[in-house]
């Protein structure tokens, strides 16, 4: 026993000792600042940067590891998933940890609306950016764009005699009974755009949606909890086809699924955008706008593609990888983010008690 | 020599130290959470709450969570007393080690690590089922959430079991089969009414723990929701904090309701095994009826459990298990050199500092249960049970809101960390602490006692030598379940921390499984040398639990 005290004792020294002088060293290593090029840094920075980031962690990291040593402002980071990070800004609120708040689903920017967790400003090379890739008022701008798509694994399908589906209503054919995979509707905001695009691409008519999404549904192994789980499901053949967005596919082939390839439906298809905003209050504001300028420009954008993450960049002077699928080069839906954000709540109402309860 | 104990300052000072611990880390962010339930924004508001409580969807989830928790604490406790008995009582030598180790092995599952190489060996493309058997079998939804929990969670009921096999007194079936009573009647009217607490204590906790599981049902669950994940996915997907707490509210219930139950079962049914008298004779067999089924059960188990780790490892060390098995060590070159490595320190930092912290408040706690007559000390209890009740997520979100403004401004820190491991892994540490206490025979320290010593050299001297294993197996069942916790720290993860459970959780959402199953290879290397090196610390003896 004495020597358990003697052990608990050490342990509590330690335990002092440490959680007095927290805070490592932040994972970006403190190389030479570039020279300052087109970049939006302005003046050497001095402060220190906390960034919320939602995309896959090396694309933060690099983005992170970039920036400090671009601008001289240290900079540490956090990923968290969006609605997780949106959770804790809001948890947050009265002792905001965070100055920005980079990448993730609009819709998860557009639910914080409310909140007052975020707080307007356009960043500096904005004017690069579409206009149908930001907020009107200023208060998130989108940085990537991915486009939704069938993750088809080919192996599978050779296996099973099916044809290649090429459109969202060959999803709905009886010979892909069990073979497809998606999200749930109400805990993936992937599966959510595809709800929605078939709305765009019905004229917004509800009864038409749902008529199609039950048809859809006899084909559903079962829903998925969480967005990019389908593209894992049809890389290991539990399913021939997983809708997910298209980077998401190309992750997994990059990971080695390399069975599966990217196919877009010919009727068209939906989009998500990546946002970024400033918190509200936020800990440091200079070195948030300073990041947020910085962020929107073309050079900051290309980062992405170095790391595996095939988001299409919105600032239109940056260089779309090869890997990445061109926006213009498939057919998109016109897809009205404030609408689909509005409509949420009712659509996944009527799918929760309509379409996911139905026998198959 | 009851009253005396109330009495001394010693009792009232650690009664004092655990009612604030419990008040501070535990009631305060569940407090903060069950503010955010009632709290709307025009004052008082329960429209979450009801609408989850009169919505279909919703109440087929609460049936789903029951049915598994049942199903789960069923299954897992008979196949936990399965290997206790086959190891106290039937195995030996190198069949009983293996064993042991086998049914010790998923204590130190990382989260997500077994379900993922229950999909690769029994799934549609499983390397069991369609490569070796020629099945198409989908291991999503109930049967497949089922298997893997029943796999993780069965070393807790046997470690319960354990002790209370290895404590049993040779002489009560000496005496049952001296008058005349058969193998299989000593069996069910003695040897199983002597383990009779520990059913209740095994079903409890793993009833709770299926409960609160969220990364298997997140995983492998499918089509089959249940409450912490349909918790964590109204926060996650649907942005909607206050639907989260309602569903949590809801989970707690049937934890406080099953954890009341349980109660009433062990007050009813304590059976005291250790006495200051010497008892003669060894245990024997039970004979091959019922050895040869025990035997065979548990050895598949086991086979079935180094399968699943031989996955894990396997898909450590190839590009990407069953589809390129080429040999690779980019998985831990990315692990070790690139975003992992201050994670593996940071994680075992914390798990080390909150695991002796959780145990040594368990068995203060469960003392001052059982052997004090303290107005309240059930409320103790009851109360810690929340830790464990409480689904990990809600506790994270009431941690981050209680803690994130003065005057406990902690947010952040390491302390927060330590907090959320403790609160989670005490529960077990009391119920253990409480189970081998109740076998003990009070007259022990009453006799040290009326000697003339304190409560605090009684303590030291006495009782804590005599549950020792219930403590060292504590220590290690906290350490290793911090380790490998996830949902209470999901929430709390900030740049100076990092946790290797997200990490993990963050490498599968980027499809790279080879980096998952190599964090996963690494934090079982984590757990396992530090068993060892308890062992070496604390004698072979002590800890036979690990052998």
């Amino acid at each position: 026993m004495l020597r358990v005290g003697a052990l608990l004792i050490c342990a509590l020294a330690v335990f002092t000792a440490c959680g007095g002088a927290a805070a490592p060293a932040a994972p970006a290593a403190g190389a030479p600042a570039a020279p300052v090029a087109a970049s939006g840094c302005g003046p050497k920075g001095s402060g220190s940067l906390s960034i919320l980031g939602t995309p896959q962690e090396e694309y933060i990291q690099a983005v992170a590891k970039a920036f400090e040593a671009e601008c001289g402002i240290k900079t540490t980071y956090v990923r968290l998933s969006s609605g997780e990070a949106l959770a804790k800004l809001k948890a947050d609120k009265a002792n905001p940890q965070f100055s920005v708040w980079w990448g993730g689903p609009a819709d998860g920017y557009i639910a914080a609306k409310g909140d007052a967790v975020l707080e307007n400003y356009v960043p500096k090379n904005a004017e690069k950016i579409p206009a149908q890739y930001k907020d009107p008022s200023g208060l998130w701008t989108g940085i990537y764009v991915g486009a939704l798509g069938l993750a088809v694994n080919t192996k599978i399908l050779r296996e099973k005699n099916l044809p290649e589906p090429s459109s969202w209503a060959d999803l709905a054919k009886p010979v892909y009974k069990g073979q497809i995979s998606i999200a749930h509707p109400a805990s993936s905001g992937t599966s959510y755009t595809f709800v929605s695009t078939q709305l765009f691409l019905a004229n917004r008519d509800v009864d038409k949606t749902f008529a199609y999404l039950k048809q859809f549904h006899q084909n559903v192994l079962q829903y998925q909890k969480t967005g990019a789980a389908p593209a894992r499901q049809a890389g290991q053949g539990e399913v021939a086809i997983g809708v997910v967005f298209s980077h998401d596919t190309v992750a997994a082939i990059e990971a080695g699924f390399s069975d599966l390839k990217v196919v877009f439906p010919s009727e068209g298809t939906g989009y998500e955008i990546g946002g970024m905003a400033l918190v509200a209050k936020a800990p440091d504001p200079v070195a948030g706008k300073t990041f947020m300028d910085w962020a929107a420009s073309a050079k900051a954008q290309e980062i992405g593609q170095t790391v595996k993450a095939y988001q299409i960049p919105t600032n239109a002077d940056a260089k779309v990888s090869d890997k990445s699928v061109k926006l213009a080069s498939i057919k998109t839906v016109s897809y009205d983010f404030q609408w689909a954000g509005d409509q949420k709540k009712a659509i996944v109402d009527r799918f929760s008690n309509e379409v996911a309860p139905q026998p198959r | 020599m009851v009253r005396a104990l109330t009495r001394e300052p010693a009792v009232a000072l650690m009664a004092m130290g655990v009612t604030a611990g419990i008040a501070l880390t535990l009631l305060y962010p569940l407090a903060s959470v069950l503010g955010e339930l009632v709290a709307g924004e025009n004052g008082f508001d329960l429209t979450p709450l009801v609408r989850v409580l009169t919505s279909p969807v919703a109440r087929t989830t609460i049936g789903n969570t029951l049915l598994l928790g049942l199903l789960s604490g069923l299954l897992a406790t008979l196949v936990g007393l399965a290997f206790a008995l086959a190891t106290g009582r039937v195995a030996t030598g190198p069949l009983r080690t293996a064993l042991r180790y086998a049914a010790l092995l998923t204590l130190i599952a990382p989260p997500f690590a077994l379900a993922l190489a229950t999909i690769f060996l029994f799934g549609r493309q499983g390397l069991i089922t369609k490569h070796l058997l020629g099945m198409e079998v989908s291991v999503y939804g109930l049967a497949g959430l089922l298997f893997v929990q029943v796999v993780t969670f069965f070393p807790v009921a046997f470690l319960i079991f354990d002790g209370l096999v290895r404590h049993m007194d040779p002489a009560l079936e000496e005496a049952a089969g001296n008058l005349g009573a058969s193998r299989l009647r000593v069996m069910r009217t003695v040897t199983l009414p002597l383990l009779r607490p520990g059913f209740a204590a095994a079903f409890l906790i793993i009833f709770v723990e299926s409960l609160a599981d969220l990364a298997n049902p997140l995983l492998i669950g499918g089509d089959f929701n249940v409450l912490a994940s349909s918790t964590y996915l109204a926060i996650v997907g649907e942005y909607d904090t206050r639907k989260a707490v309602a569903y949590a509210f809801v989970l707690m219930l049937p934890s406080v309701i099953a954890y009341f139950v349980q109660r009433i079962w062990v007050e009813q049914a304590t059976v005291v095994t250790v006495t200051g008298r010497a008892s003669a004779g060894t245990l024997r067999g039970f004979g091959a009826g019922v050895s040869a089924p025990l035997l065979l059960g548990t050895s598949l188990v086991a086979v079935l459990v180094v399968l699943l780790y031989a996955a894990i490892i396997a898909g450590a060390f190839t590009q990407l298990l069953g589809i390129n098995n080429s040999l690779t060590l980019d998985n831990f070159r990315f692990v070790l050199f690139g975003i992992g490595s201050r994670a593996m320190s940071d994680t075992t930092f914390l798990a080390a500092v909150a695991a002796p912290l959780a145990t040594l408040f368990g068995f203060l706690a469960g003392w001052l249960v059982v052997r004090t007559r303290l107005p309240g000390r059930s409320a103790f209890d009851y109360l810690t049970m929340l830790g464990a009740a409480a689904p990990g997520i809600v506790l994270g979100l009431g941690l981050l809101l209680a803690f994130n403004h003065p005057p406990l401004l902690l947010s952040g820190t390491a302390a927060v960390f330590v907090i959320a491991f403790s609160i989670r892994t005490a529960p077990l540490a009391m119920r253990s602490s409480i189970a081998a206490l109740l076998q003990i025979d009070p007259q022990l320290e009453q006799a040290s006692a009326n000697l003339g010593a304190g409560t605090l050299t009684t303590l030291r001297r006495i009782t804590v030598p005599l549950v020792r294993g219930a403590l060292l197996s504590g220590l290690i069942f906290s350490f290793a379940r911090n380790m490998t916790a996830l949902s209470t720290i999901a929430l709390l993860v900030t740049p100076n921390w990092r946790i290797m459970t997200a990490q993990i959780l963050n490498e599968i959402d980027a499809q790279r499984l080879g980096s998952g199953a190599a964090y996963s290879t690494i934090l079982i290397v984590i757990v396992l040398s530090t068993v060892v090196l308890l062992r070496r610390l604390f004698g072979r003896s002590a800890l036979e639990l690990a052998a």
